[in-house]
């Protein structure tokens, strides 16, 4: 855009330099005011409803906010207090975690599964694209969790067909501690779709020579896949990896959902996020709520950066990683 | 704008913009106007009613209108909460008894005491209900009426098995024997009692009452010790044991009273405050009514009590306390607003009013039975203060953990009740 906006005129004579650069820079200039009154809507959001709320939340962290009354300083009590004697944030963390990484390898494992069959020309291959997206634009919603808990109910299909396959008594997935959490995980590797997407675009970009070469060599299927597919798109699966576990440590609506909003069956579902909630709007302690809040963001980020450092070790970039 | 003012309105924000919960538009700056805003829960038919109180109110006093702010039960006291936080909190504010004394130690409630008798006329209300609001002495909310705790049976099941309804003063070891020779009947296709282990502000109560305890001291203690809840858990387990409750899985299943073991067939009876009855009986083709929890042939007394059904309470910073005040003692007195909404609220406090009402069959079952226990069983008055101290939602919070542990059979009643008692014990001190 820049080069098309600044090639200088056919005619133009080498000599004209100074007068073509004013006219560059005038360009410019009115292009940055431009750019950002365009931006203006987005960056009043980002200020009011984002930054705004996000610096105020930082202060409550440090005060015995309850939400009904004003803040009282109080340092670094709520962290502390998180870290010294709360058992329930504890078991939100180890449950957070176990959801986090069993949810995201399996989803992207199913993902690239379902990229791979689908990056084949066959008829109604867009179709099948579309469907297998659905899941995804339903999934983080209210009305899938309500769903879900129904499917996974006592009574619910599941249960219909186990039983119908034998199995008298099977349990009732949702209301038992033992598996609440895994309906959950289930629900979250259904939710396939946009990391589906993505590898899709990835396997779109190996190029098709390498392929030709290793079959004229003789690799067979799961070779090409395991020498050349997956090493080539390390870079779109570090990507997926890094969106999804970030998402998946912000999961909220599935727990609340199915919960009721309680993290039960004894706190088999209590979420990082959904004690979060319970702390600020059961509680009414909206200090500690935002000091819990502050701490996921530094676990995210925690992960994340190891993330990036493993990269080092996996991901391989064509054009050596510049 | 000043500080408090900025924090005020972006901590509404902040709880806005995370959690999608709704900020209302509507003010209550109306200063005196005669134009106030009232929030309420519930079912599209009560807030029907709500509003032809509403337009009567208005006609007997045309320079005052009410406006309603509807907002769903699941997140009504997060959005109730938020407003107070933001200062735009209704005039007059439907709440739940679980977060009055709450609202009220934060001042987000005004202490309507010195309207008691000068434009809040109480004399024709069940003694000791004006008193159950009291929270530090002062009254911060009033409830629409009389209420208790009770058993709603499924009773057309309990007759094609050939079996009555228990009568008043059957005791929990029949309530054991009763519930697993109907199980049994039915061969486990549903069970004689729902399992109610997990509640503490429920059955467990009455319970502890007999015994001469409440669950909480007036000084926001502990007011029961572990023997007391050893033997309760103990009790219930016994109960899964023989079949008369049903497995961990059913129980935990259940929710509000909508998806009680009861509603989904699992359970032929549902324990739980007396002024569900109606709206339940609205949910299923089986007639239903009440009797009350069993009794302790060594304890005293019933161990019921008198409680309140909906609350309604008027926020602290009102531009307009006199209206709203006003408009409370309207619905609680003019015959017109009682006739109205009959007993959607609860059975209606004035009990002048309250005999001369036409009820329908679930009605006039609660009705009466709320008049026995009002005017035959209940003890004194337990305010809301001491039913729900400071600290209350972690002790709750470990009363469920310690019951569902030994439901689920993950640990062993020492061990749970261990852990009660210490949670329980550093909530409250805190």
């Amino acid at each position: 855009m820049t080069s098309l906006l600044t090639r200088r005129p056919a005619g133009a004579a080498p000599g004209a330099e100074p007068p073509g650069r004013r006219r560059r820079n005038a360009i410019h200039a009115s292009e940055g005011r431009w750019g950002y009154l365009f931006l203006t809507p987005w960056l009043i959001g980002l200020v009011i409803l984002t930054a705004g709320p996000m610096l105020v939340s930082l202060y409550y962290s440090f005060t015995d906010f309850s939400l009904l009354s004003s803040a009282n300083w109080i340092g670094l009590d709520n962290y502390e207090r998180m870290f010294t004697e709360d058992d329930r944030f504890l078991s939100s963390v180890a449950v957070t975690l176990t959801y986090v990484f069993v949810s995201v390898p399996l989803q992207l494992a199913f993902a690239l599964l379902v990229a791979v069959l689908l990056n084949r020309a066959m008829r109604g291959v867009s179709a099948y694209r579309a469907l297998y997206y659905l899941p995804s634009l339903l999934g983080g919603s209210v009305a899938i969790a309500v769903l879900w808990r129904q499917v996974f109910g006592r009574e619910g299909v599941v249960n219909v067909v186990l039983r119908g396959l034998g199995w008298e008594n099977p349990p009732t997935w949702i209301a038992d501690p033992d598996f609440a959490l895994w309906t959950l995980i289930l629900l979250r590797v259904w939710e396939f779709g946009s990391p589906m997407v993505i590898f899709l675009a990835g396997l779109r970009q190996v190029p098709a020579e390498y392929y030709e070469a290793a079959h004229v060599d003789g690799a067979t299927a799961l070779q090409r896949f395991f020498k050349i597919t997956l090493p080539i798109i390390t870079p779109v699966i570090f990507l997926n990896a890094i969106l999804q576990l970030i998402g998946a440590f912000q999961a909220f609506n599935s727990a609340f959902i199915v919960s009721g909003g309680t993290g039960g069956p004894s706190d088999s579902t209590l979420f990082y996020t959904l004690y979060i909630y319970i702390e600020g709007f059961t509680s009414f302690r909206m200090g500690y709520a935002s000091a819990l809040a502050w701490v996921l963001l530094a676990i995210i980020a925690l992960f994340t950066a190891i993330n990036f450092a493993l990269s080092r070790f996996w991901v391989h970039y064509e054009d050596g990683g510049r | 704008m000043d500080r408090r003012m900025f924090l005020k309105a972006t901590a509404g924000l902040g709880a806005g913009a995370t959690l999608g919960t709704g900020l209302a538009a509507c003010g209550s700056d109306s200063g005196g106007s005669g134009s106030l805003t009232m929030s309420q829960y519930g079912s599209s038919s009560r807030l029907d009613l709500l509003e032809q109180v509403f337009g009567l109110y208005t006609e007997a006093n045309p320079d005052r209108s009410i406006g309603l702010d509807a907002a769903s039960v699941d997140n009504y006291i997060d959005r109730l909460a938020t407003q107070v936080s933001g200062g735009n909190a209704p005039d007059i504010m439907a709440i739940f008894h679980g977060n009055i004394a709450t609202f009220a130690r934060q001042d987000a409630l005004l202490t309507l005491d010195d309207y008691l008798g000068a434009g809040l006329d109480v004399s024709e209300f069940t003694e000791g209900i004006v008193d159950l609001g009291r929270i530090d002495g002062s009254v911060n909310a009033l409830s629409y009426g009389d209420n208790a705790h009770g058993v709603i049976y499924d009773v057309d099941r309990l007759e094609s098995l050939g079996m009555q309804l228990p009568e008043p003063g059957y005791t929990w070891e029949d309530l054991l024997t009763f519930s697993a020779d109907i199980s049994r009947a039915v061969d486990g296709d549903f069970y004689g009692t729902e399992d109610r282990s997990t509640q503490l502000d429920q059955g467990f109560k009455v319970w502890l009452l007999q015994r001469g305890k409440y669950a909480f001291t007036a000084d926001g203690q502990l007011g029961f010790e572990r023997s007391d809840l050893e033997d309760w858990i103990t009790y219930w387990e016994m109960l899964r044991e023989e079949g008369a409750a049903p497995p961990s899985d059913i129980t935990a299943e259940a929710g509000t009273f909508e998806s009680s073991a009861l509603i989904r067939g699992y359970a032929i009876n549902h324990q739980t405050y007396a002024n569900a009855l109606n709206s339940m009986q609205a949910l299923t083709e089986s007639r239903l009514a009440l009797t009350t929890l069993p009794i302790d042939p060594d304890g005293q007394g019933s161990g019921h009590f008198l409680r309140g059904s909906n609350w309604v309470s008027v926020f602290s910073e009102t531009g307009d306390p006199d209206t709203a005040v006003d408009f409370l003692n309207f619905i609680f007195n003019d015959p017109g607003a009682v006739g109205v909404l009959g007993a959607e609220f609860g059975a209606p406090p004035n009990r002048a009013l309250r005999d001369e009402l036409e009820y329908n069959d679930a009605e006039q079952n609660f009705v009466d039975y709320i008049n026995l226990i009002a005017d035959e069983l209940a003890d004194e008055a337990i305010s809301l203060d001491q039913e729900f101290p400071i600290g209350y939602p972690d002790v709750n919070t470990a009363f469920g953990a310690a019951t569902e542990s030994v439901m689920f059979g993950d640990s062993s009643i020492d061990e749970a009740v261990d852990e009660f008692f210490e949670t329980a014990e550093r909530a409250l001190e805190s």
